[in-house]
């Protein structure tokens, strides 16, 4: 090598050493003892960023809640976030990231697919991950340190093709999905239950997450002449899905999945194409006239000026929770003691429900079908 | 928990050693543009990923993924044989582009962009090498052999064949060489070496999907061989410490996750064409792109 | 409702789209002889432009579109003069221009990427609306707007190519650069033309595509991508062939995905491309114009 590379390489090799010893010092772990850390992989951009939102609102007001409650035997929450998009890879970095920077023994994550791929590496290192936005039947059944606050895709897809079935009289039904393992595992669970009861599924469908052009997919509805049109999108996806059907005339009741909530994203880019939109939700009455609850609509309200979605319930009843777990086992790397203390929880009443978790790790919901009215989703019995 | 962040990015200048001095076989050493080089990479994680997720030991599904993806090295050759310059760089690059999108369709066998959740880590004889510090000494092993191999490829009269041809095909031709053997040769042993390196990534991350194996992963691996120098094992070597550590500057800025992603990419892109204009020949390079 | 029909004028909006990129990017290859990956991030600095002046500043619409096309040719224009100069001054190959070409794709959309975020932009301008029936399919008025806009501004671009004294110089240079300055032509200011006409090009595709589809921060490599298929399918070195293969790739793609399944939209693209690059470089029209197989 030329002298003159020679002088660049030993310069760069000192800017190399220099930037890892930075990257160091500033990532020294803070003493063990001081906090119990909680690690929180969200989506905090992208299509379902506004979910993200609110979770960490739950989430926050939780911590804050207990942290001016003297915190847990003394010690207060510290909640660490990272931004994984819903995507498993960057859910596994920041796993990593959480695991070795921030010596994290409980993590909290939205995602099925996050879900799914953190499992074996939760199992193995013996963290405990709870899911506040995960539905997929695949997510608890392996291993007993994966648990989660929101139903699964059992509850609500049942549901849903039985009313389908019963009261819509609804036979033959297009199913479009979401490309990955939340659409995935929904629409199985669906398509499942409709045709145990006797229905069709005319068509089934994936697209991808980002989609904005469905044209395509649903001229192949109409082409195939169902009664209905089930849907499994996030918001953003499900925006453009409804956006075109208006546009292409399509002239069908749309059932959706949860995942399409988003807010007022939703009709930002549907307009009133959402009109009529049906979505299969859980029970959550912001007036069910419990004084923990009403305590906490005015509270949050109050912190983040608009009514709490049951999404930053869910994730505000998970860190309640792992209080109560670990305030019988002393400290948050004692998480054996804490998996059992967690199993241990039934009929906890929590801001989304009641909170039991069965042996895998799972809770049951109440099951209410929505409906979109003039720009508002309620309850459809509302307007039955 | 210190050491977990050197043993983490010596992992990956580890990976990413491999993947360079293959892609640096090809460019450097044999003049082939293959723009469609990280689709060996995919290949060979996917290989071994199904494979040990069937349930067969490491040690075969770590070979098969580099034979395999050694087999589309061959297949590449064969229509890309009288290719050209931009010609050759676009049809590598479509057959990347067609490669993901096989991965991303044929569900039934990749799951497609639910991806591949899970995948064991490595274990050899009976030896599991479940600590990342088990996988970094088993990385630093297999990078050892990788370059060996190659540098003896390079060095052995087989090398000088492959630097003629890359100088002058018709004249080596005219010689009475085989070109299209001396290039598919460099090709199958150029994605060998890449599938072994997407093995190794596969049973790192523990996940993977299409998404980890498009074009875009492309940018540092050519760029660590440009800056590197053309047909410089060495420089190269070199060029992906530097290329990977560099960007960890962003980490202690303390930029948020969404802003480090593309924030790297601007970085190499920077470089790249900088390079590009004032040092074309990189820091070691012994030849320029033609 | 014909499903052949909506197929068709499905697949003639497509390609309406394509053609607006593949006719740009054709243009300044077959002057420059090099692939310019860029274009992909002109649309998309269109777009992006677009959004910020009038959904983010509040400007008058037309008046933002107006500029944000301006800003596109100004784009094509400063990658020129401030990458693609300097390469050519020392003597860069085509090769390592499209290398450039590509890490200047990379760069910009990153820079978008980080000013704008990932998630989806809408221009809220054209309120959803149902389309209108039109022999047997549905079509929105401003998917009828696109289409047309299209067709008039390609027949402009012949039209600009065949009679007028720059569009001729261009094809000069297309067709043997050093002739032409033998007869006096100067390359260098017909390089800018071609990237400053190419881009406004690439503008008003941003503009549309913005309006039609929104805008995400990789748009434009998925765009390119498309448009330089186009370009392949008919002939990488004709602008007349490029919009011809935009518009197959068009047709072949929704005629393709009634019959695959919807994820295999992009395979279809990419696969063709690849058989045509293996097959047919010189694409459906087999036109030889500039760059070739044997350089």
């Amino acid at each position: 090598m030329k002298s003159k590379n020679k002088t660049l390489l030993t310069w760069l090799v000192i800017l190399i050493i220099i930037i890892l010893v930075i990257n160091l010092l500033i990532f020294i772990p803070k003493q063990q003892d001081e906090t119990i850390k909680i690690g929180a992989i969200l989506a905090l951009t992208g299509s379902i960023a506004n979910q993200g939102e609110w979770i960490q609102n739950g989430l926050e007001f939780a911590k804050d809640e207990i942290n001016s409650n003297n915190g847990i035997n003394g010690k207060k929450i510290e909640i660490i976030y990272e931004d994984a998009q819903v995507d498993p890879k960057l859910a596994i970095n920041s796993y990593n990231k959480l695991r070795n920077f921030n010596n994290v023994n409980i993590i909290i994550t939205m995602g099925s697919g996050v879900g799914i791929a953190l499992t074996p590496l939760v199992n193995e290192d013996k963290v405990i991950q709870i899911g506040v936005a995960t539905a997929s039947p695949d997510y608890s059944t392996q291993g007993d340190f994966t648990f989660r606050t929101y139903e699964t895709a059992d509850l609500e897809m049942k549901n849903l093709a039985t009313i389908m079935y019963n009261d819509f009289n609804i036979r033959k039904v297009a199913s479009l999905y979401i490309n990955n393992d939340y659409g995935e595992g929904v629409k199985r669970v669906f398509e499942e239950e409709f045709k145990n009861l006797g229905g069709e599924i005319v068509i089934s469908e994936a697209f991808n997450v980002g989609d904005v052009d469905f044209r395509t997919h649903i001229n192949k509805v109409k082409a195939s002449k169902p009664d209905a049109l089930y849907i499994a999108p996030y918001t953003k996806e499900g925006g453009y899905l409804l956006k075109n059907s208006k546009e292409l005339d399509l002239d069908l009741q749309i059932f959706s999945s949860q995942a399409i909530f988003g807010g007022e994203e939703l009709f930002t880019i549907a307009g009133d194409a959402a009109e009529g939109l049906f979505i299969a939700a859980p029970e959550f009455n912001l007036d069910s006239g419990d004084e923990n609850m009403k305590n906490f609509i005015e509270q949050y309200k109050k912190k983040y000026q608009t009514e709490p979605e049951i999404y930053a319930a869910r994730a505000y009843d998970s860190v309640i929770v792992i209080g109560i777990a670990i305030e019988e086992c002393g400290s948050d790397d004692k998480t054996e003691c804490i998996k059992n203390e967690l199993f241990k929880i039934k009929n906890h009443q929590g801001i989304s429900g009641e909170i039991s978790f069965d042996e895998n790790g799972d809770v049951l919901r109440e099951f209410e079908l929505k409906i979109v009215k003039n720009g508002k989703i309620i309850p459809y019995k509302d307007i039955k | 928990m210190i050491e977990a962040y050197f043993i983490h990015i010596l992992i990956l200048i580890g990976i990413y050693i491999i993947l360079a001095i293959s892609l640096q076989l090809a460019i450097g050493f044999t003049g082939l543009l293959n723009l469609g080089h990280i689709a060996f990479f995919g290949i060979g994680a996917y290989t071994s990923a199904l494979l040990t997720l069937l349930g067969w030991p490491f040690w075969i599904a770590f070979l098969l993924a580099g034979l395999i993806a050694g087999l589309f090295g061959f297949f590449l050759s064969i229509p890309t044989h009288k290719l050209k310059g931009d010609y050759l760089a676009l049809a590598t690059m479509g057959f990347s582009f067609v490669v993901y999108a096989v991965l991303l369709n044929w569900t039934e066998l990749t799951r497609g962009p639910l991806g591949l959740p899970g995948i064991p880590k490595p274990s050899i004889f009976g030896f599991s090498i479940s600590s990342n510090l088990a996988f970094l000494i088993f990385t630093i092993i297999i990078v050892i052999i990788s370059y060996l191999v190659i540098k003896k490829i390079t060095i052995s009269p087989f090398g000088k064949v492959l630097e003629s041809v890359r100088d002058d095909e018709l004249a080596s031709k005219t010689l009475g060489k085989n070109t299209f053997k001396v290039k598919a040769t460099s090709l199958i042993v150029s994605a060998f070496f890449a599938g072994i390196a997407g093995s190794l990534y596969a049973h790192y991350i523990t996940f993977i999907d299409p998404s980890s194996f498009t074009i875009m992963q492309l940018i540092p691996v050519l760029l660590i061989v440009i800056v590197g120098g053309l047909a410089s094992l060495r420089g190269t070597v070199v060029a992906t410490i530097v290329l990977i550590i560099l960007p960890e500057i962003l980490r202690f800025v303390g930029f948020p996750s969404s802003v480090v992603g593309p924030a790297r990419q601007i970085i190499y892109a920077l470089i790249l064409l900088l390079i590009l204009i004032y040092k074309p020949k990189g820091f070691d390079g012994k030849v320029q792109l033609k | 409702m014909s499903i052949a029909t909506q197929l068709l004028i499905n697949g003639l909006i497509a390609g309406s789209i394509y053609a607006l990129v593949s006719s740009g990017f054709s243009l300044i290859y077959s002057v420059n002889k090099f692939i310019h990956f860029a274009h992909g991030a002109t649309i998309a600095f269109s777009a992006y432009f677009l959004y910020f002046l009038f959904s983010i500043l509040g400007f008058n619409f037309f008046v933002s579109a107006i500029l944000a096309i301006a800003f596109g040719g100004v784009m094509g224009y400063l990658m020129n003069i401030v990458v693609y100069k300097e390469l050519r001054k020392r003597k860069a190959s085509s090769v390592i221009l499209l290398i450039a070409s590509f890490a200047l794709l990379i760069l910009l959309e990153s820079v978008i990427l980080i000013f704008f975020g990932a998630d989806v932009k809408t221009i809220g301008y054209i309120k959803v609306a149902k389309g209108m029936e039109f022999l047997g399919a549905i079509i929105t008025p401003l998917q009828i707007f696109i289409v047309v806009t299209s067709l008039v501004l390609l027949l402009l671009l012949f039209l600009f190519m065949k009679k007028t004294k720059i569009g001729k110089a261009m094809r000069a240079v297309a067709d043997n650069k050093d002739v032409a300055e033998i007869v006096g032509i100067n390359s260098k200011k017909i390089y800018n033309y071609s990237f400053i006409i190419g881009s406004a090009i690439a503008g008003i595709a941003g503009v549309l595509i913005a309006l039609e589809q929104n805008l995400e921060p990789t748009m434009g490599t998925s765009l390119i991508i498309k448009g330089f298929t186009g370009a392949i399918i008919g002939g990488i070195g004709s602008v007349p062939g490029a919009i011809l293969g935009a518009f197959l790739l068009g047709f072949s793609e929704n005629f393709g995905i009634w019959y695959l399944p919807s994820g295999y939209k992009d395979a279809i693209a990419f696969i063709l491309l690849f058989l045509f690059l293996l097959f047919r470089p010189n694409g459906i029209l087999g036109i030889k114009r500039g760059g070739g197989k044997d350089k």
